[in-house]
């Protein structure tokens, strides 16, 4: 397992614009479907260098099926961490992991790694 | 100067239609079935390459004095399920739907827009500001939506509108709700009881009403993009 895959986190992988936006949904609808109510989850995507509109529409998109995992299933605690850098990635990762107050966050770490 | 309208058949898009014909304006609806304000050569599934190919092609060539000026992206689908349940291929065509085939449509109509100045409205839904319990997929498919137009307003001249409306009485939110009530292990009654029991407004909103905004939005010269909700005050935004 790498070292990004610690703490509970699913990578979720980008496939182009726009079945992307669908195939990364699919990817966390299935992570956060099979998560049993008492887990912690954080989806984490890699900084993606491209189009704005298009990071924005991922990020958004994920953020709500975040948000609406959590508010289905209490328990759950579900999170995002979406780009920036791998250090930073981690380090958001690992705060998630011992902060059992933060359910249904998303943070956006910028579009540079 | 003319106005397309998807998903005219019923529901916000026919309210849409309703109030703009009201005022004069030329408007082409389409939908997968034929309706009042559809257009007999604009009956098909947005998700066809080649229906959207045709759509094109009409909006490039066949419009009153050649400007197409408007327009109004009101098609989508219900999608409520939990998702541990709701399976892949379901998930995949909501988000087909609701998502991939606006995008597509926007991107058939950029150049006769930004040639005439026109807005291109997105019936989002206030499932694109917050999640909604067992509604997982039908909010990423509209989160998705509004993260787009953000992004998008910053490299286009066209007039962006994203709408956000709650309860519409529409047959796609009864539906919703149905498929919601039972994600939730409530009844149907249940859950309307206490979803829109102690709205502000005290009632759900009728397609007219959303209507009359979506004439508005287009009518407005603001650029980039103009956010707006109409939940009756389920949701503060």
């Amino acid at each position: 397992m790498s070292e990004r895959l610690e703490y509970g986190a699913v990578e979720i992988k980008w496939t182009g614009w726009p079945k992307g936006i669908t195939g990364a949904i699919l990817q966390a609808t299935e992570a956060l479907g099979d998560a049993r109510a008492d887990t912690h989850v954080t989806l984490v995507v890699d900084a993606l260098s491209i189009e704005e509109a298009h990071r924005l529409s991922l990020f958004e998109a994920l953020r709500g099926l975040v948000h609406s995992s959590v508010l289905e299933r209490p328990g759950l605690r579900a999170n995002l961490v979406f780009g920036g850098s791998d250090d930073d990635r981690r380090q958001f990762s690992r705060y998630l992991a011992t902060a059992p107050y933060v359910f249904g966050a998303s943070i956006d770490l910028g579009r540079h790694g | 100067m003319s106005i397309f309208v998807s998903g005219a058949a019923g529901g916000i898009g026919k309210g849409a239609c309703t109030v703009l014909k009201s005022r004069g304006e030329h408007v082409i609806g389409q939908d997968l079935v034929g309706g009042e304000f559809v257009s007999p050569n604009m009956i098909g599934d947005l998700r066809s390459a080649d229906f959207i190919e045709r759509i094109e092609r009409t909006l490039s060539a066949g419009l009153q004095d050649g400007s197409l000026t408007g327009v109004v992206a009101a098609h989508g689908v219900s999608g409520a399920g939990r998702l541990s349940e709701i399976g892949r291929a379901r998930a995949e065509t909501i988000m087909e739907i609701n998502f991939e085939s606006v995008v597509t449509l926007f991107e058939k109509v950029r150049a006769p827009l930004e040639k005439s100045g026109g807005a291109f409205v997105v019936i989002v839904s206030q499932a694109g500001l917050v999640g909604e319990a067992g509604n997982g997929i039908y909010c990423a498919s509209k989160f998705a939506l509004s993260g787009w137009l953000r992004g998008l307003a910053k490299e286009t001249s066209i007039r962006l509108r994203a709408i956000h409306p709650g309860g519409i009485r529409t047959p796609l939110l009864d539906n919703a709700l149905r498929d919601m009530a039972a994600a939730q292990f409530i009844t149907y009654e249940e859950l309307t009881a206490k979803r829109y029991g102690s709205l502000p407004a005290g009632r759900l909103g009728e397609p007219n009403e959303l209507g009359e905004l979506i004439a508005l939005a287009l009518a407005l010269r603001a650029p980039g993009l103009v956010e707006t909700a109409i939940t009756g005050g389920e949701v503060l935004w």
